[in-house]
């Protein structure tokens, strides 16, 4: 079934892409297969959100260089 | 195979992020292994942070088989640069062919610069480009897979990638 997503749910399931698989997502978010596809690929996220999801991704990486 | 992403950006270009996000999306798809570094704290002077994300940074790079150079900064062309001996110091190793590095550029234009247009194994020419390279990569660059050419060895990688990166010549348009 087609899916109306947020901005908020986008960016939560692609910070978890980072560390789940497909199937762990669908489970945690009931989701299908093809809705959380397309949330990870096709989901055009709004300017400040996609900043917002890649400020994240920047400190995330640093942090785990920086403790490393 | 693992892809290192040179593509820095500030954080708060909301077209770069957006071109990195396209980027990120098209190597998942196709279930690559990529990095892209977090770029660096804008302070003055040499700082330890800042020393340990460089360090990291040549680690990931060191780990890569694909560099993957997107614009034309001087981080960017310091990285590919850095990448490119790499390249040539294995290629005289015995047994470096399993480990052959790759130096793939991406931008919207042909390549004008003479030195990197001859230091780079590809060139990819917008999203395009690297939807198709992405697409020959996944099926063929460790082992081929449902895609078969007569008149080629495919169980020679070396061969193999040669006909991929072929397709993306550095000096001109792509053959598509």
């Amino acid at each position: 079934m087609r899916k109306s997503w947020t901005d908020r749910e986008v960016i939560s399931i692609r910070k978890d892409r980072g560390t789940m698989s497909i199937k762990e997502i669908m489970a945690k978010y009931d989701l299908t297969k093809n809705q959380v596809t397309h949330a990870i690929y096709n989901y055009d996220l709004n300017p400040q959100s996609l900043m917002q999801l890649w400020r994240w991704r920047w400190k995330k990486i640093k942090q785990q260089f920086l403790d490393e | 195979m693992k892809i290192y992403i040179s593509a820095p950006v500030m954080h708060d270009d909301y077209v770069a992020i957006r071109r990195l996000e396209q980027i990120h999306i098209i190597l998942a798809k196709h279930g690559f292994d990529y990095f892209s570094p977090p770029g660096y704290p804008s302070l003055e002077g040499r700082t330890e942070e800042s020393k340990r994300l460089y360090n990291q940074n040549i680690a990931e790079m060191i780990k890569s088989n694909i560099f993957l150079a997107v614009g034309d900064d001087t981080e960017t062309i310091y990285e590919a640069g850095y990448f490119r001996a790499l390249a040539d110091h294995f290629r005289y190793k015995t047994g470096a062919a399993e480990h052959k590095r790759y130096l793939i550029t991406l931008s919207d234009d042909k390549l004008e610069n003479v030195v990197i247009r001859e230091s780079v194994d590809a060139h990819l020419v917008g999203m395009a480009d690297l939807e198709k390279f992405t697409a020959f990569a996944a099926r063929s660059w460790d082992k081929p897979d449902g895609l078969q050419l007569t008149g080629f060895d495919w169980d020679d990688h070396i061969t193999r990638r040669k006909i991929i990166l072929d397709y993306f010549p550095p000096a001109g348009d792509s053959y598509a």
